[in-house]
């Protein structure tokens, strides 16, 4: 009768080159995100200078 | 559930990272932006304005000529702006170049003028806004103004028009009224200045306002004449 060792009982890893994917794809859809919704949104919210614009933008 | 913790952790730290850097990139490398801007929009000021000094034209002269000014695009340079007390430049130490628009986009590049409101020297109200902070500041410290300072702009054809500093006023970004036909009620031709309040937040807006004078007063400063302004590209 065989005796089950540690490793056998954790859960498997996925492969070291999948998770650098999943890391590089999460950095990549971050930084889209980020310059392109995010960054636009504060600088609007922050350094908006003219008036009326908030009107422009306020839905109907 | 450590690694939980983790995972939280360093997406914290990495967050905070971000915004460190995006305020960074906004306090001081967005100026960088504008002056390379500004100094593009230096040249084809250049390029445009006619080599001539005409302050002290007859006003009814200058109005005929307004009428027949072309479109400007939106981006290219509209107007030279500066601020004067007693001679001396105030506010900013450079004369500002005016962008035609007033998109967050296109004031990346500098002031901005408000599209419907007037050109320099016109009967009703010419608009321009400008930041407060980042991309230059060129407004930084457009509260100092008091009476008797004066602000001058020279259009694309050469034409320095003055504007006599009235009154600055804080008001909501809604109030559209300030960049109006006749915002003072007086009837005089107008310029107005909006810019953020306080300074780093847009919650509100600091108006600026001025009446043309009727003689315009031939600017003192130096390196504000119309050669020296397009000069200033090969400085």
């Amino acid at each position: 009768m065989s005796r089950s060792t540690p490793d056998d009982d954790a859960p498997r890893r996925p492969p070291r080159w999948l998770r650098a994917l999943v890391l590089l794809v999460v950095i990549a859809v971050s930084v889209v995100v980020l310059f392109t919704w995010v960054f636009p949104w504060v600088e609007e919210l922050t350094q908006d200078p003219t008036i009326g614009s908030q009107l422009l933008r306020r839905p109907r | 559930m450590t690694r939980v913790v983790r995972g939280v952790g360093w997406l914290l730290i990495v967050s905070g990272v971000v915004v460190l850097l995006y305020v960074v990139y906004l306090l001081w490398f967005t100026g960088l932006e504008t002056e390379r801007a500004q100094r593009e929009l230096a040249e084809t000021w250049a390029l445009t304005v006619p080599d001539v000094p005409v302050a002290g034209e007859q006003p009814d002269e200058r109005a005929e000529e307004v009428e027949e000014e072309e479109e400007v695009a939106l981006g290219d340079a509209f107007a030279a702006l500066w601020f004067e007390r007693d001679g001396e430049r105030i506010v900013d130490d450079d004369v500002l170049f005016v962008v035609s628009g007033a998109t967050l986009q296109l004031l990346r590049s500098g002031p901005g003028h408000y599209p419907l409101s007037d050109r320099p020297g016109g009967a009703g109200n010419l608009a321009i806004a400008g930041h407060r902070t980042t991309y230059g500041s060129p407004f930084w410290s457009v509260d100092v103004l008091t009476e008797g300072d004066t602000i001058h702009v020279v259009d694309r054809q050469g034409r320095e028009w003055v504007y006599a500093y009235r009154e600055q006023r804080i008001v909501a970004p809604t109030d559209v009224w300030v960049v109006g036909e006749d915002p003072l009620g007086s009837g005089a031709p107008t310029i107005t200045l909006t810019t953020c309040h306080p300074r780093g937040s847009a919650a509100q807006r600091l108006i600026v306002w001025g009446e043309l004078l009727d003689d315009p007063i031939e600017s003192t400063a130096t390196g504000t004449t119309p050669q020296e302004i397009a000069g200033k590209v090969e400085g």
